[in-house]
């Protein structure tokens, strides 16, 4: 545990030792907001399907862009394939998926703390604009921390892809399109066609984006959130396992060169 | 020149063999731009569902629209940001010195020592967008448009080359410049949208300092909206004032540089 601790930590120094960096990224954020809520002022003057939702429509884009933010991750397993240092850590006695969880972890911590800025930020600039909800915050943090660890295992289990394909941008982009639109991170729910909302509603996706954000707005029913809490766990130990397997699977393919 | 079309066309082919070496990967590549294409048509029926236009842009015009952003933005991608995007790399590692000690301009090698030649297909594919919905408007354009609309796309390459080589520059001097990559594509994202859905002083950076909101909103605007033919010397402008300064920039960041090698 200290030693999962201490990665946290390094990475959080690691992090805080370039500032400019930091900055940079603060105004990435928020120019990511602005955005959305540029595109979706523009859909929902024309369209009439979407006439009074405007307010709703900006508010729910600016919890996605904060979860999104959470519940996001940059795992480098996949490089470590690649350029062979996967090596080092099959020499070292902790779990190079223990190393990638507390890395991400500490970038949560990171990102949270930076993220009151930007939610002040978007307030001062979007305040006549949002929405305010009966927050649920204890069931909303719930769903966080799943989305959080269904995201990390998702990319866990494609970037142990590479061990066949070396290089895996493009599956990474592909699941990016995906968690897009089918975790609610595009379109909300509530406007998705009903086919395109029923697959939704299968998959791990809408842990990621969706769920946290129904969770903090206050509108599942308990059974909605017990039922939803069993299907995260359960996609969460799924996911571990199969991350697991094709680790095993690829460590008897994997060659790397060097003394 | 001439020396220096010889390495370009030895750069291209040297990606030519790296994509023929990783088969498998062109072939995730090419599932990637269908999956993206599809999401996006998907995304414009559904937000089109109930109302033929969004900002005086009909679902037709946004796709021809998002064909346009498609070829622009691949260009960049195809052969400046896949290896520029290394820079923060070379400085951290030190391997930058072979670089700068190289007889040939850093920026011109930056820019093309790994080009990734996929992004030529993702070209193709805004030709595809653009084709399927000029045929749904009845759109044909005439020689002029097209000589024109080609020119814009090229200076808007340059505009893009121009902007990240000064966002790259920057590596040398901060050393740790992730962020600075993600900060170049969020405002990237902005040029795949007509400048008319932004207003205030966002409207205004787009049009002038960071000049994204023309790349491909003007020769977009010239083929379907009549825009006046002024707006091509308006992008030859900015193309010949952004690239001037960015090789300024470049070279007086190049004086900051300090190796970490031994």
């Amino acid at each position: 545990m200290m030693a999962f601790i201490s990665i946290m930590r390094s990475h959080i120094s690691i992090s805080l030792t370039y500032k400019m960096n930091i900055l940079f990224g603060y105004i990435s954020d928020i120019l990511y907001v602005v955005l959305k809520c540029y595109l979706w002022l523009a859909i929902a003057n024309s369209n009439p399907s979407f006439a009074g939702e405007t307010n709703y429509i900006i508010t729910y884009f600016i919890f996605v862009s904060i979860i999104m933010q959470l519940t996001g991750n940059r795992l480098t397993i996949a490089s470590n394939i690649l350029d062979g240092s996967l090596s080092n850590w099959l020499l070292k006695p902790f779990s190079i998926f223990k190393y990638e969880l507390a890395q991400q972890l500490g970038r949560a911590v990171m990102t949270a703390s930076r993220l009151w800025i930007i939610i002040l930020a978007i307030v001062a600039f979007m305040s006549s604009y949002i929405v305010i909800w009966d927050y649920n915050y204890l069931v909303g943090i719930l769903f966080l921390v799943l989305g959080f660890f269904v995201s990390f295992y998702i990319a866990l289990v494609i970037q142990l892809f590479a061990f066949w394909l070396m290089r895996v941008e493009a599956l990474q982009f592909i699941y990016t399109m995906f968690v897009d639109i089918l975790s609610g991170g595009m379109i909300p729910y509530k406007y998705m066609p009903a086919a395109i909302k029923n697959i939704a509603e299968l998959l791990p996706f809408k842990f990621i984006i969706q769920m946290p954000i129904a969770g903090f707005t206050n509108t599942l029913s308990s059974g909605e959130i017990l039922n939803n809490v069993i299907m995260a766990v359960a996609y969460i130990v799924a996911l571990h396992f199969i991350a697991a397997f094709i680790f095993k699977k690829g460590l008897k393919k994997y060659t790397a060169m060097g003394g | 020149m001439v020396n220096y079309l010889k390495v370009l066309v030895a750069l291209v082919r040297s990606s030519v063999l790296v994509l023929t070496e990783y088969r498998k990967v062109f072939f995730i590549n090419l599932m990637y731009w269908c999956t993206w294409a599809a999401v996006q048509i998907v995304f414009l029926d559904i937000i089109f569902l109930n109302t033929s236009s969004i900002n005086g842009w009909t679902k037709y015009e946004l796709i021809f629209f998002l064909g346009m952003n498609e070829i622009t933005f691949s260009l960049f991608n195809t052969f400046t940001f896949s290896s520029m995007a290394s820079i923060e790399r070379h400085v951290v590692r030190g391997t930058m010195d072979y670089i700068l000690l190289k007889p040939i301009n850093s920026r011109f090698l930056l820019t093309f020592n790994n080009c990734n030649i996929n992004g030529i297909f993702v070209v193709l594919f805004g030709l595809i967008l653009i084709v399927y919905s000029s045929i749904k408007m009845a759109f044909v354009p005439t020689f002029s448009q097209v000589i024109i609309a080609i020119s814009m796309i090229i200076m808007g390459s340059i505009i893009l080359n121009s902007l990240y080589s000064m966002v790259s520059a920057i590596a040398v001097v901060l050393i740790r410049t992730s962020n600075i990559n993600g900060l170049f594509l969020t405002i990237a994202t902005f040029m795949a949208y007509p400048t008319s859905i932004y207003s205030g002083i966002v409207k205004f950076a787009l049009m002038t300092v960071v000049p994204m909101g023309i790349l491909v909103d003007f020769p977009v605007r010239v083929l379907l909206k009549g825009l006046s033919y002024r707006s091509v010397l308006v992008s030859l402008l900015y193309c010949v004032i952004f690239f001037a300064v960015s090789q300024v920039v470049w070279n007086k960041c190049m004086l900051q540089y300090r190796s970490a090698s031994s």
